[in-house]
């Protein structure tokens, strides 16, 4: 690998990947947009002090917990552990895109480059697009256990190189894994559909890992005896977790150990980070080119297409509308990012039922399962709410224009109302994330013995609000779309208007929720969910206009391709 | 120089081969002209020799470096202006000279005087500082240009360079051309402009169907079919019916 060439490459694909020069640009000497870093900077103060202290308050409880038993190794290491999950889920589809479908890469392949030296590039991209992951969950957990039990000057720097590691073994075991299964396996035309499975396969491989690790440390009994048995040594529990997650054992030893120990686990935690990236650019080297290569071959020699088959293939005449709404279906399903996201978000939740429902009669989940059954005289508004949280959180509707990219210039051109598009898009979204309320409903009637009756009226009022809910998202995206994107993933995950998402959702069911809390000896359950379906319908009727609109305003507006 | 000894492409093992036993070369001092109509495989040839696509059987050398075998080396000797100018969007037009000039190890002082030559002879100077999010197609399809000649290879591969550039660039574009390959270097470009044909290629190469079907000199090709256009020569060698065909179907209903 060239030093200043690899330089060279890094610092242009940072600069590339976060717009650096163009914000430059925009902000300091065109003076656009100006709102954009205010409103961003906003959103996080605000969410520092609302949920700032909830969250400090929280962790000192849980180091507390931990204390009392002897094991708050165990706090830092659930720590460690998050931001590794969270990266292998976060980063998946990123990581595929990254390396396969970006179109940088026709830029960098003719280019006198090295694969390593292109490969290091772009895991420096997907590390740094990551760590945000460590600043969010391993950080502050780290500062308050570091504050809270006046630890040693060593672990304060071990908490640096852990915080700037912590993505590494996510991004890489991904890496090393998805290289070799794109070189070798000849997926066809399913090519990009295969590469996602793939992923997905990896994933549930993992968390199925996890599940039978950490069945292993318990072996199912929450006993006395055995709990005894744990606490008498917690170092024999820190080494079984070890197995489940290396990097977590190495970086708890390296914060928790002193002198010599701590200093060799320390170095312990970064050589094995670095030999991960070392394999992984040693496969790289090997692999790399080759695996993006095979990707380009998809374009074959198109066959002969008799006239009987034209005839058959144009098919019967549709309505401009129904035209439109199949390629929303299309676009949809066939750019994989879209679709394992969109399908993902909505989908997780059915998923969880199934879980739940199977493991209802665990010990582990008999009290949590008790707990919410001495709720059941709210099954419906409790139902409705997370009906439309799950539904709400589709990450669709806040991104069904950005999802248009620089196609949105083909819609402009084209004899149809804005009015069509936007029914479009909102029938769209609305069949997918109507999912959420159905799961719920299905949860409520299976779990927690609601009524028939009970769970029709549960479906009507979450699939009112997820509607409301889809409609304020829409208006948002309508309005500031994030349309210059070259990787489908920058329209869905690091789409800004996603983190929008999450505090309208949120914020609304929490909101609700809490005051509904606030409310329970005055309002009976069945006030509550008549003025859930109120809020609705009316949150439907105003912002129904309010979006169309800002759909006719972005299809007015000049197209800057 | 460039050698394609019974290069094939197929896009997937059962499919038909894209392009098929293709043997050229492509002397030093020679402009060579690469003509065929859409979907003939041109552009699977340019991007194989550039190392986008993996050739499936042959062998493809530039400047006596295997593309394939040792790739950095070879793509070191090329000047690559792909079909549609893709671009790092977000940076800025003067950035992304600079990178490429990394790239190829351009010296400083050297990169300083062909940046500005060459910007200026297309009249970029004052577009560099921006984004290049904000160019034109054809700001951005001179930009390319300007990155694939800024460590003067010895052979330039242009896939359609004159497509959205202004008259007075394409002229310029055609001079370069001219003195590049008269200092003994190769140039390789693929068209649809006849006309250039005419006046700048030394050779032509014909592919349809992914089969080289004709290989000579533009007076070579005439000779041979008549003393006709080339247009007409190349309609008749692609096997194109289009003189021949009655258009006035899309008016009749």
């Amino acid at each position: 690998m060239r030093l200043k060439t690899t330089t060279s490459l890094i610092s242009t694909l940072i600069n590339a990947h976060y717009g650096l020069s163009k914000r430059q640009y925009q902000y300091f000497e065109k003076k656009e947009r100006i709102w954009e870093p205010i409103l961003f900077t906003g959103v996080i103060i605000t969410l520092l002090i609302t949920l700032g202290p909830i969250f400090v308050n929280l962790q000192q409880g849980m180091i507390e917990e931990y204390r009392k038993i002897g094991l708050e190794a165990l706090f830092l290491n659930n720590s460690i552990m998050i931001t590794g999950m969270l990266g292998f889920f976060l980063g998946l589809f990123f990581v595929v895109n990254e390396f396969f479908y970006t179109r940088n890469l026709s830029v960098l392949v003719p280019l006198p480059l090295k694969p390593k030296e292109v490969l290091a590039g772009k895991l420096t991209v997907i590390l740094l697009d990551q760590i945000w992951i460590s600043l969010v969950i391993f950080l502050p957990s780290a500062l308050i256990y570091g504050v809270k039990l006046n630890v040693n000057p060593v672990y304060w720097i071990a908490v640096f190189v852990i915080f700037v590691f912590a993505q590494f073994f996510p991004v890489l075991l991904q890496t090393i894994f998805i290289l070799p299964v794109s070189r070798f396996f000849n997926f066809g035309k399913h090519r990009d559909f295969m590469v996602f499975f793939f992923s997905i396969l990896l994933l549930v491989g993992i968390l199925g890992f996890q599940f039978w690790i950490s069945n292993d440390l318990m072996s199912g009994d929450v006993s006395a005896e055995r709990m005894t048995e744990i606490m008498s040594d917690p170092d024999n529990m820190i080494n079984k977790i070890g197995k489940a997650y290396p990097p977590a054992f190495l970086g708890v030893k390296a914060l928790t150990t002193t002198g010599f120990a701590q200093f060799s686990w320390l170095l312990g935690f970064i050589g094995f980070h670095l030999i991960c990236f070392w394999i992984a650019l040693l496969i790289g080297e090997k692999m790399y080119y080759e695996s993006f290569l095979k990707f380009q071959d998809h374009a074959g020699r198109t066959n002969k297409f008799t006239t009987k088959q034209i005839y058959s293939a144009i098919g019967k005449r549709r309505s401009p509308f129904q035209a439109l709404l199949s390629r929303e279906w299309r676009y949809f399903l066939r750019v994989p990012s879209f679709s394992f996201n969109g399908f993902g978000n909505v989908v997780i939740f059915p998923v969880l039922i199934v879980i739940f429902y199977f493991a209802k009669n665990n010990s582990e989940f008999q009290v949590l399962f008790e707990k919410l059954m001495a709720l059941n005289r709210y099954n419906l508004p409790i139902g409705a709410l997370l009906g439309t949280l799950v539904g709400g959180m589709n990450m669709l509707s806040s991104t069904a224009f950005s999802r248009e990219g620089k196609l949105l210039g083909e819609l402009e051109s084209l004899p149809i109302s804005s009015t069509a598009l936007f029914k479009v898009k909102l029938i769209h979204v609305s069949m997918i994330s109507f999912i959420g309320p159905l799961s719920a409903s299905l949860a409520f009637f299976l779990l927690f013995k609601a009524t028939f009756i009970e769970c029709i009226l549960m479906l009507l009022i979450s699939i009112l609000l997820v509607l409301f809910l889809n409609l304020v998202q829409i208006l948002l995206d309508a309005s500031f779309p994030t349309l210059n994107w070259e990787n489908p993933q920058k329209a869905m995950k690091q789409n800004i208007n996603g983190l929008y998402t999450i505090l309208i959702v949120f914020g609304f069911v929490g909101a609700i929720a809490f005051l509904g809390f606030l409310l329970r000896d005055v309002l009976s359950a069945g006030a509550m969910s008549i003025i859930l379906f109120l809020i609705g319908l009316s949150g439907c009727l105003a912002f129904y206009s309010l979006s169309k609109g800002a759909v006719s305003r972005l299809m007015e507006r000049d197209y800057t391709g | 120089m460039i050698h394609l000894n019974n290069f094939t492409k197929r896009y997937g093992k059962h499919q038909a081969p894209a392009v098929q036993d293709i043997n050229l070369e492509i002397k030093p001092g020679e402009i060579f002209g690469f003509l065929g109509p859409n979907g003939a495989g041109k552009s699977t040839t340019i991007k194989s020799i550039v190392g986008l696509l993996k050739p499936s059987g042959g062998r493809i050398t530039v400047n006596g470096y295997d593309i394939e075998k040792e790739p950095v080396k070879a793509k070191n000797h090329i000047g690559y202006v792909p079909d549609e100018a893709i671009l790092m969007d977000k940076i800025r037009g003067i950035e992304y000279l600079n990178f490429i000039a990394d790239v190829f190890s351009v010296d400083h002082s050297l990169r300083k005087k062909r940046t500005e030559s060459l910007s200026e002879h297309f009249k970029l100077v004052n577009a560099l500082r921006n984004p290049i999010n904000t160019y034109s197609h054809g700001m951005r399809q001179k930009l390319v240009l300007i990155a694939a000649l800024l460590h003067n290879p010895e052979n330039w591969i242009l896939d359609e360079p004159i497509v959205g550039l202004d008259p007075e660039s394409a002229f310029i574009l055609k001079k370069m051309m001219r003195n590049h390959a008269d200092k003994g270097k190769t140039v390789f470009f693929s068209t649809h402009v006849m006309e250039i044909v005419d006046k700048i290629c030394d050779r032509v190469g014909i592919i349809s169907n992914g089969q080289l079907i004709f290989i000579g000199t533009v007076d070579e090709l005439r000779q041979n079919k008549g003393d006709r256009s080339v247009e007409e020569v190349f309609l008749e060698v692609t096997g194109s019916e289009a003189e021949n065909n009655n258009f006035s179907y899309l008016d009749a209903d």
